[in-house]
């Protein structure tokens, strides 16, 4: 067991960002962000941080829109495959506008772990 | 009290006569950057002129290594749309 949990510690890092499709009201936007989120667990990876970033204006139109929900999350997951089922499910979402998928060094890793400090203690601050 | 300058003190000077610019250091080097995030697109926009295209480093200092990262930087950017391909800025 504790083999285990040490190899789930060392299982790489991901971030992945994605834009949801604006028209679709607040419970839609919800629940896409929840199934993201659960798809991720039921798959045997362990979701670190969702950072909903709200919506924002889009550099350029996609899909002819100007705007997008853009949502950031973090990720460990110790099996490399499913990577590319995720980013298949995700590119066949058609509520999903843009997606990206990055896995993590350890340079990365420490720049995420200093972002998410700084983070937490603004949101700290504001509470 | 008034200081006078002596006239044998050395110039300063780094560079041979007539070179433009001493050599300045990668700003990235200088902040400590270990790793250019994407997501920073104001520290990005320094680095793309005003149509959106990456600046040569020889304009901006940067290093070879902080140039390679910054181009996947300001591409992973632009794909999700934090950064655009072309900029209309000329209407």
């Amino acid at each position: 067991m504790a083999e285990q949990a040490a190899a789930a510690k060392a299982a790489p890092m991901y971030e992945l960002m994605y834009i949801i499709n604006p028209v679709l009201n607040d419970e839609q936007t919800r629940d896409i962000v929840e199934r993201v989120t659960k798809y991720i667990h039921e798959n045997g990876g362990d979701v670190v941080e969702v950072n909903e970033m709200g919506s924002q204006r889009l550099a350029y139109p996609i899909q002819k829109k100007r705007n997008g929900y853009y949502v950031n999350l973090w990720f460990r997951h110790a099996d490399g495959d499913f990577i590319a089922r995720f980013d298949r499910a995700l590119r066949i979402n058609d509520e999903i506008m843009r997606h990206l998928v990055l896995r993590y060094d350890a340079k990365m890793e420490r720049h995420y772990q200093q972002q998410a400090t700084e983070r937490k203690q603004r949101a700290g601050a504001e509470a | 009290m008034a200081e006078v300058t002596s006239s044998n003190e050395p110039i300063a000077r780094t560079a041979a006569p007539g070179a433009k610019n001493v050599q300045p250091k990668c700003p990235f080097k200088a902040a400590g950057v270990e790793y250019i995030d994407y997501k920073d697109v104001e520290t990005l926009k320094r680095y793309l002129n005003d149509q959106g295209k990456l600046l040569p480093r020889r304009l901006t200092g940067v290093s070879a290594k902080f140039q390679r990262q910054l181009t996947t930087a300001v591409k992973r950017a632009r794909h999700v749309a934090l950064l655009p391909f072309i900029a209309d800025n000329v209407k």
